[in-house]
């Protein structure tokens, strides 16, 4: 890959980080947060998004991030109070800023509709110092190329070979920074045809002398093409740290023409034989796109056209304990390739299997459980797992990344619904695979609409109720029990159980006469078709429905449910597994093969009695489960093992939810038990096959498939349209 | 013997920058990501030069230089400052802890290693 | 009386200084002969040095002579202007 291309990707990463981190630390400062390292964080958030943008010319972006930039140095110091208003701003200016990005990154430049607004804003908050500093754009305009040595081939405006005489006299403090008379001395006798003069009478004698001050002075005269910019750009850096004086002369009054001179030959030979580094300056190698024609005036003496900047102007310094705490905070990290880590977990994989392989054997081979071999074994289980959970935890990452972005969303809804909002988080640091991670967002973003949008009340319907005008809503992160639970509660009304039921009604979803508990009728919210028009609002509607979001939190294995109490409020709870790469199976046996249901689609296992069982026609029956009707689906038949279905009575059935929430029973012959699988992507290994999602190695060594129970249904209740 | 540099900065996209520009040059490149982490990486190294930038978490270029310049180990070293044109206090208060120079960002890759040759012998 | 001989480290720079003007001191007093063959940088402070302990050591009315210089010292010394402590010969690099 392009170098570039590679560092402009580590750009648009970092910008990521930086924009969280803004945002983070403005929503901190907004909850009175006064620590000086939370703004200092803030401000080089934006700072380096500037710096980036500046190296890939984005120039929207640099454009907003300089006046964005401006206004935090102005709270940072002090001289801009951080205000709820304030901060508000701030807030609406980091998601234009993170709007900037996204379309930087899409190769877009066109500026963002608020953008000209907020500066506005930014500005008039940056106040007096601000609104001097209002050349941003120019300042970031001309940062391009100016080059350095000028002095190698200028435009021929300035008479050649007229020569200047430079008096230079270091300070004591022009070598306490490290910067050495001896090389400016060589810089400028490269600049043409040289003649150094060196005067020795401040020298004291050894008794005397401050071996760190500064005693000499040197009179150099340079003649040929060069002018005086060139010569001041050689001690660009030592400006105030020596006096220094270019004179020029007439024409052709060079040096060089003092007999033997030493210095100057040296010079000249030097200057012949230093490697031109900077070929032309009008070929610049540029890390950037092609640079506009040098700026003329940058004479380095001129004091820089700079805002005046007040004493308050110091940065606190920041207190040490925060620097501590920082420390421990930025842990030795490295970055690896994901495509690693996954080979290393595909790895752990094999060897839990071939664990479980020899563990098998030694069982066979009649070993007692307390010999040394099975012993030895035990630790090497022990072992096996603890090596899988650790492997498992390189992937596994805080969910603060994906909450981290629902701030925003809620700013956005709050404004969109006009509800006072507060978006209360926890357990943000609680961690979960990467890819569990990824697919969080979307749902959680759904759920938070739903809640802001649905579950909060009107602010006049709180104020009846006696509630805050501003409603909470909280999201919160949790392990229990081996799994990672994920809350999203508002203190809004709570479910209208009434009307919920209404439309489940309306809908045909549900019998009209149907009797159902409060849990239930709250669970109706999850079928699909349950969203009607008049539940669709801009805000949550766009078609999708709660049914949407359970069944990405099941393909993620996971289970959603709900749970409300009226003028309370609701919670949405959500459990899924902490890895894709194992999962909880239920291990039963059809026509002599081993599968793997997925646990968490069982809701329960039963042995069906003959007379339940109802046949449609053809090979499609119908179970009956406490006085309703499921699809009653022969696995066998269904995967092709076998060609006419098992009798009711022979088998076990398992009740499952699966897609959408539709119901079906799984006939399978036997129930082997339960345990974890670890998974193999099957078509990774052969190829994909309908109605097998992936498959696993089991302890006997054996290949077990893993169930695609979506497929198996949609497949099942298709024919059964046909038979019916 | 190829020079070392050490650049000090706590962007990912700006180190990147800077060993490409560096490594092109031909000096040999070793990183920090803050000013705490450039003191570390003096005891185990001797660069010709150090490029810092100035805002950066747990401690900034301007503590970051005090600390250099008050080392007798490393106080020669010349430092440049990587700054930005319109901030002109800032590369003020850069040269009052000791900077040797500065390079403007964003920075042109010939000029950084101009302004490297420059400051160092 | 042989000649005393001060030989100057490889880089005279800003740290070297104080050293330099230590070793100097001591060896006040006596005809002096610098070796600055192994030089490999020469700065300006060191040079200050340097001719100051030259023009100590006239006024002790002692011999004082760089005798021998790497190409470096030379050419620092012809770089800044500073003839008078030109030496007497300059350690040649062949490979050149």
């Amino acid at each position: 890959m392009d170098p570039l291309a590679a560092i402009r990707d580590t750009f648009f990463q970092e910008c990521e980080e930086q924009l969280a981190e803004l945002e983070s630390g403005l929503l901190a400062m907004e909850g009175g947060d006064q620590d000086p390292e939370t703004i200092n964080a803030v401000f080089r958030a934006v700072h380096s998004i500037k710096g980036g943008a500046g190296a890939f010319q984005l120039e929207s972006l640099i454009r907003f991030a300089h006046v964005f930039e401006t206004a935090l140095d102005e709270m940072r110091s002090g001289r801009l109070a951080a205000s709820a208003d304030v901060l508000k701003t701030m807030l609406r200016a980091a998601d234009v800023l993170a709007d900037l990005v996204s379309s930087a990154r899409a190769g877009q430049e066109g500026g963002h509709p608020q953008q000209a607004a907020l500066s506005d804003e930014l500005k008039a908050m940056s106040g007096a110092a601000g609104a001097d500093d209002d050349g941003g754009e120019e300042d970031w305009g001309d940062f391009e190329f100016q080059p350095m040595s000028a002095a190698v081939d200028l435009p021929a405006d300035t008479p050649p070979a007229r020569a200047f005489v430079v008096r230079f006299k270091p300070r004591a403090d022009l070598y306490a920074k490290a910067n050495e008379a001896a090389l400016l001395l060589r810089e400028l006798t490269r600049l043409g045809d040289s003649n150094v003069e060196l005067d020795t009478s401040e020298v004291p004698l050894l008794t005397d002398i401050d071996p760190e001050a500064a005693y000499l002075t040197w009179t150099v005269t340079v003649s040929g093409d060069t002018d005086e910019l060139a010569i001041r750009e050689v001690f660009e850096f030592v400006d105030g740290d020596c006096e220094l004086s270019v004179e020029a002369q007439g024409a052709s009054e060079g040096a060089g023409e003092t007999g033997l001179d030493i210095g100057a030959l040296l010079a000249r030979v030097q200057a012949d034989a230093i490697p031109t580094i900077e070929t032309a300056p009008d070929e610049p190698f540029e890390l950037e796109a092609p640079a506009p024609p040098p700026v003329a005036d940058l004479a380095p003496v001129a004091p820089p056209p700079l805002s005046v900047v007040s004493p308050a102007a110091e940065v606190h310094p920041e207190p040490l304990a925060a620097n501590q705490a920082r420390k421990t905070e930025a842990g030795a990290t490295i970055r690896v390739d994901l495509d690693r880590v996954d080979r290393l977990i595909d790895l752990v994989g094999e060897l839990v299997i071939n664990q479980a392989v020899l563990a098998q054997r030694v069982m066979e081979a009649g070993l007692a459980r307390a010999s040394a071999v099975a012993m030895g074994l035990d630790e090497l289980e022990q072992l096996t797992r603890e090596i899988q959970d650790s492997v498992m935890a390189i992937r596994a990452q805080p969910v603060k990344s994906v909450f981290q972005r629902m701030p925003r969303l809620v700013r956005e809804v709050a404004a969109m619904t006009g509800k006072p909002v507060r978006l209360v988080t926890e357990g943000e640091a609680t961690e979960v695979d990467k890819t569990v991670i990824e697919r969080l967002a979307d749902p959680l973003t759904h759920m938070i609409r739903n809640a802001i949008d649905h579950g909060l009340e009107s602010p006049e319907k709180r104020a009846a109720a006696g509630k805050p005008a501003e409603g909470v809503v909280k999201l919160a992160a949790m392990h229990r029990s081996g799994r990672i639970v994920i809350e999203v509660s508002d203190d809004g009304g709570g479910i209208n159980r009434e009307r919920v039921k209404g439309i489940a009604i309306e809908k045909g979803l549900i019998a009209a006469d149907a009797t159902l508990s409060d849990e239930e009728i709250d669970n109706l919210i999850f079928m699909p078709g349950f969203s009607t028009a008049a539940e669709v609002s801009d805000i949550s509607g766009r078609g999708v429905g709660m049914d949407v979001v359970r069944r990405s939190i099941q393909a993620l294995g996971g289970r959603i449910n709900i749970t409300s109490k009226p003028g309370k409020g609701s919670t949405f709870t959500m459990s899924l597994p902490l890895t894709l790469a194992v999962l909880d199976g239920m291990v039963v046996s059809v026509e002599g093969q081993t599968l793997v249901a997925p646990i968490t689609a069982i809701i329960e296992t039963l042995q069906p009695k003959a007379e339940d069982v109802h046949s449609l026609g053809g090979h499609a029956r119908v179970i009956s489960i406490r006085g309703g009707f499921v699809p009653l689906i022969d696995v066998g038949m269904a995967l092709g093992y076998r060609a006419t279905p098992l009798a009711a009575s022979d088998g076990v059935a398992l009740l499952i939810e699966g897609e959408g929430g539709a119901r079906a029973a799984l006939f399978v012959d036997a129930i082997q038990g339960q345990r974890q699988v670890v998974i193999k992507s099957l078509e990774a290994n052969y190829r994909q096959v309908p109605g097998v999602a992936a498959a696993t190695i089991l302890g006997d060594g054996r290949v077990a498939l893993i169930l695609d129970i979506d497929t198996i249904v949609a497949v099942s209740r298709g024919e059964m349209r046909k038979a019916g | 013997m190829s020079m070392t540099v050490l650049t000090v900065d706590d962007s990912r996209t700006m180190r990147e920058m800077l060993r490409l520009a560096l490594a092109d040059a031909g000096f040999r490149v070793v990183q920090a990501e803050d000013g705490i982490h450039g003191l570390e990486v003096l005891q185990a190294e001797a660069p010709q030069v150090i490029v810092t930038d100035i805002n950066m978490p747990r401690m900034d270029g301007f503590g970051f230089i005090e600390e250099v310049r008050g080392d007798p180990k490393h106080r020669a070293i010349p430092i440049l400052v990587l700054t930005t044109e319109s901030d002109a206090e800032k590369k003020n208060r850069a040269r009052m802890a000791g900077a040797t120079g500065w390079i403007v960002k964003p920075f042109n890759p010939d000029k950084l290693v101009d302004a490297i040759r420059r400051v160092a012998a | 009386m042989s000649n005393t001989t001060l030989t100057l480290a490889e880089s005279l720079d800003m740290n070297a200084a104080a050293p330099l003007l230590q070793a100097l001191k001591d060896k006040r007093g006596k005809p002096l002969s610098v070796d600055a063959s192994q030089v490999r940088r020469l700065g300006g402070q060191c040079l200050q040095v340097l001719l100051s302990a030259q023009a100590t050591w006239a006024t002790d009315g002692q011999p004082f002579e760089i005798a021998e210089a790497s190409p470096e010292f030379t050419d620092g010394i012809a770089l800044m202007g500073a003839s008078q402590l030109a030496a007497q010969s300059t350690v040649q690099d062949l490979t050149q």
